[in-house]
C-alpha cells in the first residue's frame, strides 16, 4: 500500500469521528422529518385558476360501515350524497361496535366529542343528551316536513329540542325455521307456556337439535343483557322505574322463571353466542328471540337459510316488545354543524329514508309514512312476530337505569346465572341483586 | 502541570476560569444519554400512575357537562367496605397462587427432564416453546372450542369417567371453572419458567455432583443437596415474576369466563376493566387500580428482601 493511500485513510478516519457522524446522522434524520412534514409538492399544473373548489369535510363515525346489508346501503348513500353536490364531502369512519360506545365516552372526557356526525345506541344517546353535548335537530323535520315521527323520539327530547334522529330501528321478535317446525308438525305458541312446550318438543338433546336459544353466559355480559332484558315482556313487567329497580316484582321475577324453564327444556346449555347462531344458521336450533337486524346478516351470512325463516306472533297477552332506537346526532363542538346538518336533512329527506331502510332490510320505520307497503309484503318473516307489535325502548323498562345500563345489566346476568347454574331460585337471586341495584342507585342519584 | 490537570477533571475549574467546552459536553453526555428514556418513563409510566392515584381522590363523571371533584378517601372508603372488592382479592390470591405453584412445578419437571441427554432433544426443546409462543387470542379459542360442551373433545373423555353421563359444562360450574382458568394459564407460561429453569441447571458445575456420588448419595439427595440451592435464586425470581404475571392475567379470563361463573374468576384486573370500560366507574376503577399497585408493589419488595438477604447470607 502506498503512503499516500495510508495517509489518505488515516485522513478519512480523523475526520470521519463519532461526533461528526452523530451530527450528520441528525442532520440528516432532521432533514428527513421536514420533508415527511412539509405539504406534498403539487404538480405546477394544478395550480391554478381550473383548481376544484375545496370542499368542506364532514366526518360521520358509526359503527356499521362494514356490516353487510348496512354497511353497503350506508356507503353508497354517503357516495350519493357527495355526488349530488360540490361543497360538502361527508367521510365515514368506522369503529367496531364492541368499542363504539367506549370510545365515545373516553374521548368526550378526554377534551371534546369526536366526529361532526354520530350515530348511537339507546344506551349512549341519553348521555349524550344529558351531557349537552348535541345540536338540536328540529330543522331537520321542518325542512323535510315531517310531523309522522315515531313516539320513540320522546326519549330524545330535552327542553322541547330534538336531539336525535332515529335512523335505525331494530326490534325484538321470535324467528323460527319453518321447516323445523314442519318437520315437528308444530304451530307457533300463543302463550308463554305454549312457547315453553313447542320448544321442548323441537328439542333432541342426544342428536343436538335444540327448540330455542338465548345468550346466556357471563362471559358475554352485553350480549347476555341485550337479550335477557326483553324478559320482562312476557308478564308486562319493567325492570326498573326511575331510580328504583324492581328486580322483585312480580312481573319479573316470573320472566325469569320462563327463561330458566326454556334454558332447562329446550337451550344448548353453555353454548356461547357464535355457537348459537352457528346452530340457528345450521337448522340445529329452531328458534330464537332476535332482533330484526340479525335477519339482514342471515341474508349474506346463511342464505339457505333466509328463505326458510319465519316469526312467530308474540306469545304474550300486551303483545309488547322492545324496540332499540339508534339516533343520528350532530356534535355540538363541531366546526362543521351547518354541512352535517345538511347531510342529516339529505338523509331523512322520506325517500331517501325509505330507500335506506329497505337497503338495510330494516322492518320498522321512524317515520311511518315512509313505509312502502311492496317492501313491506316482500318480506316473508315480517308477520306476524314484527309487525303491529306494540314497541317499548329501553329508556321505558330500566328507566334511571339506562345511564348506567351495563351496570345495573351485570347485576342481573350475575345474579341470575346463579339461577341457571347454581340451583339457586330466582326469588333468592333476585333478592340480591334488587339490594345491589338499590345501592347502584343510591351512588348515582 | 499533571496535578493541575487531573485536579480539574474532578472538580471542575478553579473559580473564575471558564469552563472548557469539552469538559462540559462529558459532564452533560451521561444526563444527556439517560434523558430519552426518563422523558419516556415519565410521561408513559410515571405521569399515568401518579394521575391514577389522583383520579382515585376524585370523582369523575364521564361524558358530563360536571366538574371533577374532590372527594378524598370516599373510594376507598367504598373500596373497603365492598364485600365484592374482598371476594375479588380472595379469587385474585387464589388463581396467583395456584398459577405459581402449578406452573413452576411444570416447569421445573421438564426442565429436569430437557436437562438429561435423549433422541431428539433440540426438537423436543423447541416444542416445549409452542404453548408459550402462540399469542393469548388463539389459545383462547383454541380451549374454548376444547371445551365446548356441545362439541368439546375433552368430552369424549370426560364421559369415559364413571357417573359422567353428560356433558359436563366446563366453564360455567365455579370449580371447574377456576381449575381450567388456573391450567390454561399455567400451561401457558411454564415453558418461560422451564427454559429459565434448565439454563440455572445447566450452570451448576458438573464436578458438584461428581463429588456426591463419589460419596453415595442418590438421586434425591443429589436433587435435594446439589440442584435445589443451586437453582434456589432463580427460582425465587421466578416466584415473583409468575406472581406477577399471573395477577395481572386479563386475556384469558375475560374471553373465556367473563370473570363468572358468579365471580368465581373475577380477578382484580378483571374488576377494573368493568369498571372502568364497561361502567365508566372511572373514579373508583382508579382506586381498584391503587390497590392493585400496592399488592404488586408488596410482592415485588418481598423479592427484593429475599435478594438483600441472600447477598448478606452470602457475604
Amino acid at each position: 500500500m502506498s503512503d499516500y493511500t495510508n495517509r489518505r485513510q488515516e485522513g478519512s478516519r480523523s475526520t470521519l469521528n463519532r461526533r461528526d457522524f452523530l451530527r450528520s446522522a441528525s442532520a440528516l434524520a432532521g432533514l428527513g422529518l421536514l420533508a415527511a412534514c412539509a405539504p406534498a409538492a403539487q404538480p405546477a399544473t394544478e395550480v391554478g385558476a381550473d383548481a376544484p373548489m375545496e370542499r368542506t369535510t364532514v366526518r360521520y363515525l358509526s359503527w356499521w360501515f362494514e356490516e353487510g346489508n348496512r354497511g353497503e346501503t350506508w356507503n353508497n348513500f354517503v357516495d350519493e350524497f357527495n355526488e349530488y353536490q360540490a361543497e360538502i364531502e361527508v367521510v365515514a369512519e368506522n369503529i367496531p361496535f364492541d368499542q363504539y360506545t367506549t370510545k365515545t365516552i373516553v374521548g368526550t372526557q378526554s377534551g371534546q366529542l369526536d366526529g361532526d356526525i354520530i350515530m348511537a345506541t339507546p344506551e349512549l344517546a341519553p348521555r349524550l343528551i344529558q351531557s349537552d353535548l348535541l345540536v338540536p335537530l328540529d330543522d331537520v323535520l321542518i325542512r323535510n316536513d315531517i310531523t309522522d315521527l315515531s313516539s320513540a323520539h320522546d326519549a330524545l327530547r330535552k327542553d322541547g329540542h330534538l336531539y336525535g334522529l332515529d335512523m335505525v330501528t331494530v326490534a325484538f321478535g321470535i324467528l323460527y325455521n319453518k321447516d323445523r317446525y314442519e318437520e315437528a308438525n308444530i304451530t307457533p305458541a300463543t302463550t308463554p307456556q305454549e312457547w315453553v312446550d313447542v320448544s321442548a318438543a323441537l328439542t333432541d338433546r342426544e342428536n343436538q337439535k335444540y327448540g330455542f336459544f338465548a345468550t346466556h353466559l357471563v362471559s358475554e355480559p352485553s350480549d347476555f343483557w341485550f337479550q335477557l332484558e326483553v324478559w320482562c315482556m312476557p308478564y308486562d313487567g319493567i325492570w326498573a322505574e326511575g331510580t328504583t329497580p324492581l328486580l322483585t316484582s312480580d312481573p319479573i321475577i316470573q320472566g325469569l322463571k320462563l327463561f330458566k324453564q326454556m334454558y332447562d327444556v329446550a337451550m344448548p346449555q353453555g353454548a356461547d353466542n357464535p355457537t348459537g347462531y352457528r346452530l340457528f344458521q345450521n337448522g340445529d336450533v329452531a328458534q330464537g328471540l332476535y332482533v330484526s337486524a340479525a335477519v339482514g346478516a342471515f341474508t349474506k351470512d346463511a342464505p339457505d337459510v333466509y328463505p326458510k325463516l319465519r316469526s312467530a306472533p308474540i306469545p304474550w297477552e300486551t303483545n309488547k316488545s322492545i324496540a332499540r332506537i339508534h339516533p343520528m346526532m350532530i356534535n355540538k363542538d363541531s366546526e362543521v354543524v351547518e354541512e352535517s346538518m345538511e347531510f342529516v336533512t339529505y338523509m331523512y329527506q322520506p325517500d331517501n329514508y325509505r330507500r335506506m331502510v329497505e337497503g338495510c332490510e330494516d322492518v320498522i320505520f321512524a317515520q311511518p309514512s315512509a313505509a312502502r307497503q311492496e317492501y313491506l309484503d316482500g318480506l316473508e318473516w315480517l308477520k306476524p312476530g314484527f309487525f303491529g307489535v306494540d314497541y317499548l325502548t329501553p329508556f321505558d323498562i330500566v328507566g334511571d337505569f339506562v345511564y348506567n345500563f351495563n351496570e345495573f345489566g351485570q347485576i342481573v346476568i350475575t345474579n341470575f346465572a346463579d339461577v341457571l347454574i347454581a340451583g339457586k331460585s330466582v326469588e333468592e337471586a333476585m333478592e340480591t341483586a334488587q339490594v345491589q341495584a338499590e345501592d347502584l342507585a343510591d351512588r348515582i342519584s | 502541570m499533571s496535578e493541575h490537570v487531573e485536579a480539574d477533571a474532578l472538580t471542575g475549574p478553579p473559580r473564575g476560569v471558564k469552563a472548557r467546552p469539552l469538559l462540559r459536553r462529558r459532564y452533560l453526555l451521561p444526563f444527556a444519554l439517560v434523558l430519552p428514556i426518563v422523558i419516556y418513563e415519565g410521561l408513559l409510566i410515571v405521569y399515568p400512575i401518579v394521575q391514577g392515584i389522583f383520579g382515585s381522590f376524585t370523582r369523575i363523571e364521564l361524558a358530563s357537562s360536571a366538574a371533577t371533584t374532590w372527594v378524598g378517601w370516599d373510594n376507598y372508603e367504598r373500596m373497603f367496605s365492598d364485600p365484592a372488592f374482598w371476594k375479588v382479592i380472595r379469587v385474585t390470591l387464589l388463581f396467583t397462587g395456584l398459577v405459581i405453584v402449578v406452573a413452576l412445578t411444570v416447569g421445573l419437571l421438564t426442565a429436569l427432564l430437557f436437562n438429561r441427554p435423549f433422541r431428539f432433544r433440540p426438537f423436543a426443546r423447541g416444542m416445549l416453546m409452542m404453548p408459550w409462543a402462540i399469542p393469548e387470542v388463539p389459545v383462547v379459542m383454541i380451549f374454548i372450542w376444547i371445551l365446548s360442551p356441545q362439541f368439546g373433545v375433552v368430552n369424549i373423555l370426560a364421559r369415559m369417567l364413571p357417573g359422567v353421563t353428560k356433558n359436563p359444562q366446563w366453564l360455567q360450574v365455579p370449580e371447574l371453572a377456576m381449575g381450567w382458568m388456573v391450567l390454561i394459564s399455567s400451561w401457558k407460561a411454564f415453558p418461560f419458567y422451564s427454559l429459565v429453569i434448565l439454563a440455572a441447571l445447566q450452570a451448576i458445575p458438573q464436578e458438584l455432583y461428581e463429588s456426591a456420588r463419589v460419596d453415595g448419595a442418590n438421586r434425591l439427595q443429589l436433587f435435594w443437596n446439589i440442584t435445589f440451592p443451586g437453582i434456589g435464586s432463580t427460582l425465587e425470581l421466578l416466584v415473583v415474576l409468575a406472581a406477577i404475571f399471573s395477577f395481572k392475567q386479563f386475556t384469558i379470563i375475560f374471553l373465556m369466563t367473563g370473570g363468572g361463573p358468579s365471580g368465581t374468576t373475577e380477578t382484580i384486573v378483571i374488576r377494573i376493566f368493568n369498571t372502568a370500560f364497561r361502567f365508566y366507574d372511572y373514579s373508583y376503577a382508579t382506586a381498584l387500580g391503587v390497590a392493585g399497585f400496592v399488592v404488586s408493589l408488596a410482592v415485588a419488595l418481598v423479592f427484593i428482601m429475599m435478594q438483600v438477604r441472600r447477598a448478606e447470607d452470602s457475604a
